[in-house]
């Protein structure tokens, strides 16, 4: 009986305007946002393969260990099409030295002009926004509609329970949105997968279902939704009102007003004022160097005896790259390396928590937005699934956190290799073996400039490069699926509770309804 | 005649309870978003003043030593905001409320606060509200108008006397479009309120005149709508399909036409990357660079002994004279990338916008926006007048640091002239006067919206089978 | 005084809907016509209300073209047609109002409308109440008002007492014989054979698009309308 009434329902849809006008607006929007976002794909990952392989190059060159600054590269996420979350929100890269530490940073956002309507049209997006209006749309007559046309009243008029009735009405209407949904999909994907540079490994299947999964739970919710309106509505023009209003209210404002509320309740400071707090500290910071250097004054220096040299400032000894100089020069670098670089090490980590306050108060903000958002069914199915195509923020700011661990790794390597408060920092040269000032000007007197030229060295062409082989890599562990998808869990168990809810709140609201004309 | 139909319009959709919802929505909502608008726009304002503060203190302060860091000096503006954006807050992406002046080159500096709103829609401001609401509100007040009438018989009985159809017509549109304007300028009305009450000068002329224009294009928005769905109720017959086509095209104008005009834009007039852009550059600079170094190295002006201090003077003036026609090819190299990126930049983002203004939807953004000094000509005059002040800082500041890659010797820098950080001009950016604001051709377009519908309307009525 | 010359009407996938009909109602004249569901009788009414325009002939009210000065002639006409769902946000009043308003008639005060409510019958309570809650009979009633606060010579009633009950139906001919007094031509289309015989001057039988058969009241005393009417219906007499 139950799979009678369904098989009637979805037959009565499928004949309908609103199911062919439906299916070519899916047709054309996820045709639209796939061609559209794959293209956008494949140039974000051209310029990602490029970053990796020119940050490589630039690596490898390194003389000296101060010329080891990497720039880390984020891989866009390969369902971002599917779901954009917040990937475009942050930076794709991020510098890693010793004096910079990897902090949030925004990234650069699409230049695109009238971004007015939907900042990003990714299928979880249009299933959003638009199945979620269709499913309200099949549903809003599914009992106001039959009831003024007499046909429930003739239904009820057989051995039929009121549940039964209500089971197959919903089943022949989500039986009605399921073509829709995965025709889309399908559409969708087979664009991807005409990309040469997309390929879907079994984990990126297996998100990829469980989004679908979510949204037919998500479009289901809505679907109750518009039976409960329209049963307890007398007739089907006000229903569809209702439904209007409910989905301008639930799918468009609410999502949208929790942000807004969620700056008002937690307001953050701009960014830039973090980055005034910074330049203040460097402030401090370049006073302590000059004190430093006033009390070790800098001694004579003579250019003919200096090659190859690269300092932060010609007055202070803080040292980049130096091939060779005289014994007392290459000393008070040297000290002056260990309070400088040290100094600007320290102010860089007190920045890096500054910064990192900014941080957390950024996702703290951003936390209160989800939970005032879960008061609606569409905020709830777009944050799992961001957390499924990998695009939610705490992925993203993972990246963040795991470049300031490789840094620490980095500079672990660094001074295990003994290249950091040392010599072999800025010079390839042994400091101790160095001749002093006088005693070159003596070579030069007795021995001539040919002499002083063979002492010096060619300079740092003839310098071959670090041995890097065994500097720690690059290689964040990417998340596993299963934690993945565990972290969906809660988003995706409320939705599925909703559905429970309001079956059941729909199944009261008829038991006890009229269903005369 | 035209008002014994008017005003039972009205006194009918009073009664409805679409009415009710619309207005409920509307009265919430409106004022709501100004006032939260109007709460960042303080916040804004005041993190701004107090960065600025800072700026001018660290300008004064700014040791000479300190410009160890000067090849990458560079000196952030930041973009004051006005008044006019409650309504409208504009978008990050389009508009660099951060610019970041550097000897090479003005970029973007950092925006304001990622993930404040991960809005599918970005934020809630007046101009979403007006603009996705409102106007699906419009096209629910009228989809029916035509065929509820038809399919209960009253359309017969109203033509049954002496009512042309023009006549039917204009009563319905002006009694539909009445009570649909009326939650509108209520809420208005209330948030502009709510604006003064929470401290704002909302009587100063500059923002009342633009308060008045937003309010204006917003009632001719929506009347196009409302004339859409009027349009579409006089052409089916039953209200099941008015419902489906209604919507479609609500869709179709509001979400679709825009982005498709952005689209269109990128595939007709593609642009290189950023990315692609700013290696072109580096590589010229660097190359400038090589030869600017050898070119000194060659004229001797690397002493091998130590200099005398006003030997030292001369040598610097020496190597600026020779360094100087280097330092203006890298200039002129890098304007000259720039200048063409950002023109075919400029002609995508202009076909894009025209090609979005088409529909209304996009028009009215525009206007709002513009009104708002949110908006694509705020944008680029903020970016403008950065390029202006680089070019003085290019003069009070820049062309007295010179950096020089000498090739197998290393990196070296020097100050040309003496800088006087205390002189140095700050950043100012001209206001603007709202009649200037006014995009009248995005009102045109509006206009021509309206006036094809109602042809078109009254058209599809005169031939409208009533039975 | 209503009237059709040669009244013709094609629609453009070919079918004749109505086949030079000729029909005249004098002042004071109640004419019934009566037919099965798509004989014409409808068509009728909406050429004479220009819902629809004729391929040949002319309908005429009080002399004025209907085609050819469709405003001029709606002046001069009531409409009462079947199952009118009015405004049923409105009271009686306020839709009874509208309607007056419309026909032309601005000065009414609330006791004139209170007045032709009484006439047709409706209970007082339901003056100021919402028409949504009304029952199919006072709605009915309700539009028979509307028709009469018109004032108008011609009135046209399509189908007046489908879905009445005796009494209302009998209630609503006690109207119409008044309206008659008062010297209005009437054309009322009907199923109603019973009612017809009763109150009609004259009753035409339509069968698809033809007039194929009038009587006057009094040729009727001698004829089984019953009969004629079956006999028409199943193709039998000329």
């Amino acid at each position: 009986m139950i799979w009678t009434i369904a098989r009637k329902q979805l037959l009565n849809n499928l004949l309908t305007y609103k199911f062919l006008v439906g299916l070519v607006l899916c047709l054309v929007l996820f045709s639209l946002s796939a061609v559209v976002l794959t293209r956008d794909y494949e140039e974000r990952l051209a310029a990602y393969n490029s970053a990796v392989s020119h940050h490589a190059a630039t690596v490898r060159q390194a003389k000296v260990y101060s010329q080891i600054a990497v720039t880390v590269d984020r891989r866009p996420a390969l369902l971002s099409p599917v779901c954009e979350g917040f990937e475009k929100r942050f930076a794709t890269s991020a510098d890693v030295s010793y004096t910079v530490i990897p902090t949030l940073s925004a990234g650069q956002a699409e230049k695109n002009a009238l971004m007015v309507t939907l900042k990003s049209i990714d299928l979880v997006a249009i299933i959003q926004i638009v199945l979620g209006l269709l499913a309200l749309l099949f549903s809003y007559d599914s009992f106001s509609g039959e009831r003024e046309r007499g046909v429930l009243a003739l239904t009820l008029s057989n051995r039929v329970s009121r549940g039964a009735v209500l089971l197959g009405q919903y089943l022949g209407g989500t039986l009605t949105m399921l073509p829709l949904l995965l025709i889309g999909i399908a559409v969708a994907a087979l664009i991807w997968l005409t990309s040469p540079v997309i390929s879907f490994h079994p984990s990126d299947w297996l998100f990829l279902g469980l989004i679908t999964l979510v949204s037919l739970i998500y479009l289901s919710a809505l679907f109750l939704v518009g039976m409960i309106i329209s049963i307890l509505t007398r007739n089907s023009s006000t229903s569809l009102v209702m439904v209007l209003f409910f989905w301008v209210l639930f799918v468009i404002l609410i999502p949208n007003a929790a942000a807004h509320l969620a700056y008002d309740l937690r307001p953050i400071q701009a960014k830039y004022v973090a980055d005034a707090q910074t330049r203040e500290l460097r402030r401090e910071l370049y006073k302590r160097i000059d004190f430093y250097t006033s009390q070790h004054p800098r001694p004579i220096h003579k250019w003919e005896f200096i090659k190859g040299r690269s300092v932060y400032s010609g007055r202070t000894p803080y040292p980049i790259m130096i091939y060779f100089a005289p014994r007392e020069v290459m000393l008070w670098e040297l000290e002056g390396l260990k309070f400088c670089l040290q100094q600007d090490m320290d102010y860089a980590e007190k920045g890096g928590a500054l910064y990192r306050d900014y941080e957390s108060s950024l996702a703290d903000q951003a936390n209160i937005a989800a939970y005032l958002g879960k008061l609606s069914p569409a905020r709830l199915y777009y944050d799992a699934c961001a957390v499924f195509a990998g695009t939610d923020s705490s992925n993203l700011l993972k990246f963040f956190a795991d470049a300031r661990d490789y840094r620490r790794a980095l500079i672990g390597y660094v001074q295990d290799k003994n290249g950091l408060l040392s010599a072999a920092y800025f010079t390839p040269a042994d400091v101790e073996k160095l001749p002093t000032t006088a005693d070159l000007d003596a070579v030069k007197a007795e021995r001539g400039q040919a002499a002083v030229d063979s002492i010096i060295g060619t300079g740092w062409d003839s310098v071959s490069a670090l041995d890097l082989r065994d500097m720690p890599n690059w290689d964040p562990s990417p998340e596993q699926a299963g934690r993945r998808a565990n972290r969906a869990l809660p988003n995706a168990g409320i939705l599925v509770f909703l559905n429970l809810l309001f079956f059941v709140g729909a199944h009261v609201a008829f038991l006890r309804a009229d269903v005369r004309a | 005649m035209i008002w014994i139909i008017a005003q039972k319009e009205i006194r009918d959709n009073l009664l409805s309870l679409r009415f009710l919802l619309l207005f409920l929505l509307a009265v919430v909502f409106i004022p709501a978003s100004l006032y939260t608008n109007y709460r960042a726009y303080q916040a804004r304002l005041s993190d701004q003043q107090q960065v600025e503060k800072s700026n001018r203190e660290y300008l004064r302060n700014l040791q000479v030593t300190q410009i160890f860091t000067a090849a990458n000096f560079a000196i952030d503006i930041y973009w004051p905001p006005s008044p006019a954006s409650v309504f409208a807050e504009g978008f990050e992406d389009i508009h660099p409320r951060h610019l970041v002046v550097g000897k090479n080159s003005v970029e973007y500096g950092a925006p304001l606060a990622v993930g404040s709103s991960m809005g599918l829609f970005g934020s809630i401001d007046y101009l979403f509200v007006v603009e996705f609401v409102f106007s699906l509100f419009a096209i629910l007040m009228s989809f029916d108008a035509i065929t509820r009438e038809k399919e209960n018989g009253t359309l017969r009985s109203i033509l049954a006397n002496a009512v042309s159809r023009p006549v039917l017509a204009t009563g319905k549109l002006v009694g539909g479009y009445v009570t649909l304007a009326l939650p509108l300028v209520v809420s208005f009305l209330v948030g502009l309120l709510t604006l003064q009450l929470s401290g704002m000068s909302v009587f100063e002329p500059e923002f009342l005149a633009r308060a008045e224009w937003v309010l204006v294009s917003s009632l001719l928005y929506i009347a196009v709508f409302f004339l859409l769905g009027l349009l579409v109720s006089s052409s089916v017959s039953s209200t099941y399909a008015a419902l489906v086509l209604s919507l479609a095209v609500w869709l179709t104008v509001v979400l679709v036409l825009p982005r498709a005009g952005s689209l269109a834009a990128q595939l007709w007039r593609p642009v290189k990357s950023d990315q692609v852009v700013w290696l072109e550059k580096l590589s010229a600079a660097n190359a400038i660079e090589m030869e600017k170094g050898k070119a000194v190295q060659d004229a001797g002006l690397f002493p091998k002994t130590n200099p005398s201090a006003e030997e030292w003077g001369k040598l610097q003036k020496r190597r600026s004279e020779v360094a100087a026609p280097f330092e203006d090819r890298a200039v002129q190299a890098i304007r000259r990338i720039e200048g063409d990126y950002r023109r075919r930049k400029a002609e995508q983002v202009d076909l894009g916008l025209t090609l979005a203004r088409l529909s209304p939807a996009g028009a009215f953004v525009n206007f709002a926006t513009e009104m708002s000094d949110t908006g694509i000509r705020a944008a680029d005059r903020f970016t403008n007048d950065a390029e202006q002040y680089r070019e003085v800082l290019q003069q009070e500041l820049f062309s007295k640091i010179l950096r020089y890659v000498i090739p197998g010797v290393g990196i070296t820098m020097g100050l040309t002239g003496p800088i006087n950080p205390a002189t140095l001009s700050e950043f100012r950016l001209a206001r603007v006067r709202a009649r200037d604001s006014v995009a009248g051709v995005d009102i045109a377009i509006l206009l021509s919206w309206f006036l094809a519908a109602a042809v078109l309307t009254y058209g599809a009525l005169a031939r409208y089978d009533v039975r | 005084m209503i009237e059709a010359k040669n009244l013709s009407k094609r629609y453009e996938d070919g079918v004749l809907a109505l086949d030079a009909l000729n029909l005249q109602v004098k002042s004071g004249e109640i004419y019934c016509l009566l037919g099965a569901n798509g004989a014409g009788k409808t068509t009728t009414i909406n050429l004479f209300l220009n819902f629809i325009e004729p391929t040949a002939g002319q309908a005429l009210i009080n002399g004025i073209d209907v085609e050819k000065d469709p405003l001029e002639a709606k002046r001069h006409v009531a409409y009462v047609s079947e199952n009118v769902m009015l405004y049923g946000n409105f009271t009686a009043r306020q839709n009874l109002d509208f309607f007056a308003r419309l026909g032309g008639k601005r000065n009414l005060k609330r006791e004139d409308y209170y007045r032709v409510m009484r006439e047709v019958g409706l209970p007082e309570k339901a003056f100021e109440q919402r028409v949504k809650d009304f029952s199919k009979g006072m709605r009915q009633k309700l539009g028979i008002a509307i028709g009469m606060i018109k004032d108008a010579p011609a009135l046209l009633l399509d189908e007046p007492t489908s879905g009445l009950d005796p009494k209302a139906a009998a209630e609503f001919l006690e109207t119409l014989m008044e309206l008659q007094k008062q010297n209005k031509a009437i054309l009322m289309s009907t199923h109603d054979i019973f009612r017809a015989k009763e109150v009609a001057d004259r009753v035409g039988i339509m069968k698809e698009g033809r007039k194929v058969m009038e009587r006057t009241r009094e040729e009727l005393q001698f004829e089984n309308l019953e009969r004629l009417y079956l006999d028409y219906m199943r193709g039998g007499i000329q």
